[in-house]
């Protein structure tokens, strides 16, 4: 009996795994056809253009805003102390038996060290820097060598350095090297006269080590010391810092403002610049603004701006101390105002432009050295040009195109529920004075093209009224159809290259964009869907 | 007496549920070890050839929903199950005192399924909502019902004889496993599709429960219950014979993980509202999450253990001996807690030999429609013992017009 158990058991243990198990099987499949909305959107101006460049004015109406920071002349352009080496040798005119502790050289020595552009330095606090230290000896004994620097000083205290150099052996010189730091140090440039300029003090001693041995110091010994100055760099310096001039440009720089619009035309109803100078420097300036310009390299077009300031001289005054925090008062020149009343500046934007181009000379101390030596400047403040510029948006535009590409992912579901074909139905309730018109292409991960669809319609301005401003919303519905071989770029598309091109209406007078407009859009897909059942 | 064994197993096939389907032995000294596999699927819409393409992973196509979609009516339903037994009947030598006792161990295995839903709920769910642009979907009734359980029997059965018949009676009890279950209740339901598409509304009022999500293998222990069948077999003269059953009377307990999910709603829907066009991915992969879909539509939702009737069967069958080897059956069953109508069925049993015998029935009712069904029975004069019955041979030749398919396999040995 417990074998026919057994044998049964078997039997129904086949009947339960073969019919009870989960078969890891692929579900049943069929096509639906499904009419669903699938997406709503309300596209307002401040989710088409960046909020920090968008200003309302008074009556709504929007203008557009930026700063651009045309240059900042800081020390480096003014002056730099550059790496200045002092050396000084020791060698006997006679044989020296020189005892431990002995001392065999003393040096007092100044050496002016050369600032550029110039500039003839009496003080600086050092910001960053440091002095290297390096020595040669043939003594064929210890020798402790001070190196003073009593230019240098930190809270009083003046730069000094003590080390003990190793004997040389035999033939074999021995050498010593160190780098110390020497931030937050003084420097009084002004020599052991004190009316001096770009002068350092330096005493050097060296004597044999208090716990050697007596050696005999011949004329052929030598001791050599070389003291670099590295990478200073200043946080504040007084002195004269020279006259000359400086070139800024011919330069170019990136406009990316514009970067969106690819084609098209537009006519701006106004533009405005400010220019601003501010000086924190204590030096006299002069400034010539020779060329302001912008170019679109893509259509080989260029403007150059048309105002009285270019060739002209501004004199920026010198910047003054004020012995407290913030540790200067600014000289502001007047602001130049540049737009369309005197100049031609919407010009300059109506190209489209990819790049900017400026090119300004300035003077230092044009007049010399008015300030009897007293020029200052500190480190963190500087020079400074500033381009502010309003825009309103007010204008009128001839198939002005906009493109933009943005990541989408369209997958099947992993149980293979997809789209086989259908369409979409876009319904759209437009608030803007603008007639649209809509194309987009997929592309795959390697940014390749895969269809472009160019179907869409175009959706109608808004209704305007008397004063040319958009009262309500045009309603338009677009479609879009899609078949099996359109929904498989779908699938393989990773993004989406959108253009809009638009024009305003009623030309040619200018339409003015206010800050409510909008527009609604809403997606319906009608499609024939692929159910997969698990 | 060996035709009247083979009858009561004959008989015995036309009991498609229960776990006891043999008492084909008159020898009272006899035990058996039996295993017995049957399946039955049904719809009053639903045909063979339909639920086999959705049962295998096929292809459905339009001309296959078409089928059905023509035979729809304001009401469908459909149910099946799926069982595996193993009964061991062992005499007892003595037992309370008694010699006509026998002792009853088994295992089982146990799939049901059933569920109804409307016309509009099969349209939308195999044409979609775009035949209902403009209109109402009256979704309302949907419901679909499915548990999966193991359990161990044990019980009694006594074997008399009256008027040299044999007579029987006893009981099995289950105690089981409960491995998964889902019940899903529409009571209210409408789907309104915007002409243009422009928007979608839902009223709903649903129930939905299932065991614990996380574990739905073969091993998982989502629930406990019992259940208790009674029989009996009552023989009058002539041979002719009663028999009546009632099978699992019982529940099932499932545990605190299991889930609940409640909600009455009107959810309106105009598409994913997008704040940032061109960041679409993230904005749309984000509301349209499972958890966000469930949040719009004010469902509650909560972990709770809760119990479960099981659907319980009565039958009665009814045994004419019509002299010359030849029998008539007639059937009734009727199943509670389902979609299950009441079932007929009226069957002719002839025996060839001592050794084989063959049926055929005629059966209307159940969750399928009228059926023909045909059944092979033979053994071994070593006490081997093979049946194959269906109730639906038309499912087999004519399945695109055949509402109904079923099973049973059954393998026994005497000892």
């Amino acid at each position: 009996m417990q074998k026919l158990l057994k044998y049964w058991l078997v039997i129904f243990s086949l009947f339960f795994l073969l019919f009870s198990c989960k078969k890891d099987k692929n579900g049943p499949q069929w096509d639906v056809d499904v009419l669903a909305p699938i997406l709503k959107t309300s596209l307002t101006l401040d989710q088409l253009i960046t909020d920090s460049l968008l200003s309302t004015n008074p009556d709504t109406s929007v203008s557009l805003v930026f700063n651009n920071n045309l240059f900042n002349i800081n020390t480096d352009t003014i002056f730099e102390i550059p790496d200045t080496t002092i050396t000084d040798t020791y060698s006997p005119n006679f044989s020296i038996n020189a005892t431990p502790g002995f001392q065999f050289y003393a040096n007092n020595d100044e050496t002016t060290i050369s600032a550029s552009n110039g500039a003839q330095l009496k003080y600086a606090i050092i910001e960053s820097g440091s002095i290297k230290l390096e020595i040669i000896s043939t003594i064929q004994e210890k020798v402790v060598v001070q190196y003073d620097i009593p230019s240098a000083s930190i809270g009083g205290q003046i730069l000094s350095i003590t080390e003990t150099i190793p004997a040389a052996n035999g033939s074999q010189n021995a050498s010593f090297n160190k780098i110390y730091d020497i931030s937050g140090y003084e420097l009084n440039l002004t020599g052991t006269s004190g009316i001096d300029f770009n002068t350092i003090i330096t005493n050097a001693s060296a004597f044999i080590d208090p716990n050697g041995q007596t050696t005999t110091i011949s004329p052929a010994d030598n001791i050599i010391f070389k003291i670099t100055l590295m990478d200073i760099v200043p946080y504040y310096a007084r002195g004269y810092f020279g006259s000359n001039t400086i070139n800024i440009g011919p330069s170019s720089t990136n406009f990316n403002f514009l970067n969106h619009i690819i084609s098209g035309t537009i006519d701006l109803e106004q533009v405005s610049l400010n220019l601003d100078f501010e000086n924190g420097i204590g030096v006299d300036l002069q400034t010539v603004v020779n060329n302001l310009s912008t170019e679109n390299t893509n259509q080989s077009t260029a403007a150059s701006l048309n105002h009285s300031i270019i060739g002209s001289t501004i004199n920026l005054n010198r910047a003054t101390e004020t012995g407290s925090i913030p540790e200067v008062n600014y000289a502001i020149y007047p602001t130049i105002a540049i737009n369309t009343n005197n100049s031609n500046v919407d010009q300059l934007l109506e190209i489209l432009p990819n790049k900017l181009s400026y090119d300004m000379t300035l003077t230092v101390n044009p007049l010399g050295n008015t300030s009897n030596n007293n020029d200052f400047i500190y480190k963190k403040h500087v020079i400074k040009a500033n381009l502010d510029a309003t825009i309103p948006l007010s204008f009128v535009a001839n198939q002005l195109t906009l493109v933009d590409t943005f990541d989408i992912t369209v997958e099947e579901d992993k149980n293979g529920n997809r789209v086989n074909y259908g369409t979409l139905n876009f319904f759209v309730d437009n608030g803007f004075p603008l007639n649209a018109y809509l194309s987009f292409k997929l592309l795959n991960e390697n940014q390749v093209e895969i269809k472009t669809f160019n179907s869409l319609e175009n959706i109608p301005s808004a209704p305007l009224n008397a004063s040319l401003k958009a009262v309500g919303k045009e309603s338009k519905q677009l479609q879009l159809t899609l078949s099996e071989q359109d929904m498989e770029a779908f699938y393989n598309s990773k993004s989406i290259v959108l253009q809009v091109s638009f024009s305003t209406p009623q030309q040619p007078q200018f339409i003015k964009i206010y800050d409510y407009y909008s527009i609604d859009l809403k997606m319906v897909g009608d499609f024939n869907f692929r159910v997969s059942a698990k | 007496m060996k035709k009247l064994t083979l009858f009561i197993l004959v008989l015995s096939c036309f009991e498609v549920f229960g776990q006891y389907t043999l008492e084909f032995f008159a020898d009272t000294n006899q035990s058996f070890v039996s295993t017995d596999l049957n399946f039955q699927f049904g719809s009053n819409a639903i045909n063979n050839k339909f639920f086999k393409s959705y049962y295998l992973g096929e292809y459905i196509d339009e001309e296959l929903k078409a089928t059905v979609k023509d035979k729809l009516k304001a009401n469908n339903y459909f149910g099946g199950d799926l069982n595996i037994n193993l009964l061991l009947k062992l005499k007892a030598d003595t037992l309370f005192n008694r010699t006509d006792l026998y002792y009853l161990f088994g295992m089982e295995q146990h799939q049901h399924t059933n569920g109804s839903f409307s016309e509009d709920a099969f349209n939308l769910t195999f044409y979609g909502n775009k035949m209902y642009a403009g209109k109402d979907a009256d979704i309302s009734g949907l419901e679909l019902y499915s548990f999966t359980y193991q359990a161990i029997n044990f019980g009694l059965m006594k074997e008399t004889r009256k008027n040299g018949v044999l007579a029987q009676e006893g009981f099995l009890f289950s105690i089981i496993k409960g491995q998964q279950n889902t019940s899903f209740l529409l009571t209210k339901g409408n789907l309104f599709t915007d002409e243009f598409g422009q928007f979608i509304d839902l009223d709903a009022q649903y129930f939905y429960n299932s065991s614990d999500t996380a574990q739905t293998g073969l091993s998982a222990f989502n629930g406990w219950g019992i259940a208790t069948d009674l029989f009996t077999v009552i023989p009058f003269r002539k041979n002719d014979v009663l028999k009546v059953s009632i099978e699992d009377i019982g529940f099932i307990n499932w545990n605190k993980n299991s889930i609940e999910v409640t909600g009455d709603t009107t959810y309106h829907f105009e598409g994913v509202e997008i704040t940032n066009l061109f960041n679409l991915n993230d904005s749309l992969l984000n509301q349209l999450s499972k958890d966000s879909i469930v949040d719009n539509l004010n469902a509650t939702n909560k972990k709770r253990k809760y119990a479960m009737s099981l659907p319980t069967a009565i039958s009665l069958s009814y045994y004419k001996n019509l002299k010359f080897n030849n029998y008539l059956l007639a059937s009734i069953r009727y199943q509670i807690n389902t979609s299950y109508r009441p079932f007929f069925a009226l069957g002719y049993r002839r025996y060839l030999s001592d050794n084989i015998a063959f049926q055929t029935v005629a059966n209307y009712g159940g969750y399928e429609k009228l059926g023909v069904g045909f059944g092979f029975s033979v053994h071994t004069n070593n006490g081997y013992y093979l049946n194959l019955q269906t109730n639906h041979l038309e499912a087999f030749f004519i399945p695109q017009n055949s509402f109904g398919i079923n099973g049973v396999i059954n393998l026994a040995k005497t000892f």
